[in-house]
């Protein structure tokens, strides 16, 4: 994705053919990918206090076609939870990152929400993320601060 | 179905244009400077499915960022991404802005059904 220029673009290579569109970008709230976690942690405290913000996400869809799309997203906390990763019990809190998607493509199309953990206490860092690979409807994945042979899933600290 | 679609697609952006409500440029409030580690990918079940590097510095008033993910394959996954934390218009405000992303330096193929893509496009200089 090239946001100066506005123009995502990706190669599936299953289908053997390339995927470019223009998209609009707003400057400053528009991310993706790590984007969102820098994007956290300049939140992080409005978050807290209840407030939730919408910004532009670019992600990419097969609906109605195949490929690049900006769709609003709302982000909230969703509360502090303990998990295990790499051997130790760590804390975070989560945020979660959902779509706004239009009722009528509700029927269409299932956008799971992402989630991501920042570190607790502050100073807020990255400590994990969950969602779809790719596409909405790809196998959700997990990204670990630390790595480990086993991860677990995170559970509520209560705070 | 061809007409179902586009007509979906219509009344989803008609949708959109009205719940959308106005929000300004993320204000930095923290600004991020050089970190490096070592992140893991696993499944969602906690599966290690990969291992990670995580790089990130300043360089030319531009946030770097570069995450590698590394499967058990030998595939190779890259993320390469700039950022702009600097003052704006108003010397007072930080805008986090995304000028740039997604470099992919080699084929991925992931060792898990749905996931078969890569991409290659190079961000400007």
């Amino acid at each position: 994705m090239d946001f100066l220029a506005g123009i995502a673009t990706a190669h599936i290579s299953q289908d053997h053919k390339d995927v470019s569109k223009r998209i609009k970008i707003e400057p400053g709230r528009t991310f993706a990918g790590f984007g969102f976690s820098l994007a956290l942690s300049n939140l992080r405290k409005r978050l807290l206090h209840g407030e939730q913000v919408q910004l532009k996400a670019v992600g990419f869809s097969d609906f109605p076609t195949l490929g690049p799309q900006v769709v609003t997203v709302t982000i909230s906390h969703g509360g502090l939870d303990r998990m295990k990763m790499s051997g130790r019990s760590v804390k975070g809190d989560r945020f979660i990152i959902h779509s706004e998607i239009p009722f009528i493509a509700n029927f269409f199309v299932n956008v799971p929400d992402t989630k991501v953990w920042l570190t607790n206490p502050a100073p807020a860092g990255f400590l994990r993320w969950e969602g779809p690979i790719v596409l909405p409807n790809d196998p959700l994945i997990r990204v670990d601060l630390l790595s480990g042979t086993k991860s677990g899933p995170a559970e509520s600290a209560g705070g | 179905m061809l007409a179902t679609r586009k007509l979906v697609t219509v009344f989803s952006i008609l949708a959109a244009g009205m719940i959308v409500a106005p929000v300004y440029a993320l204000k930095v409030t923290e600004l991020a400077a050089a970190s490096h580690g070592y992140p893991g990918l696993c499944d969602i079940n906690g599966k290690k499915l990969a291992d990670g590097e995580f790089r990130q510095w300043v360089e030319n008033n531009r946030l770097h960022v570069v995450i590698t993910y590394k499967f058990s394959a030998g595939e190779v996954y890259e993320e390469h991404s700039q950022f702009r934390q600097e003052p704006r218009a108003d010397p007072g405000k930080m805008v986090l802005e995304r000028i740039e992303t997604w470099k992919v330096a080699a084929r991925v193929r992931c060792g898990f059904s749905g996931w078969n893509r890569h991409r290659t496009h190079q961000p400007r200089s």
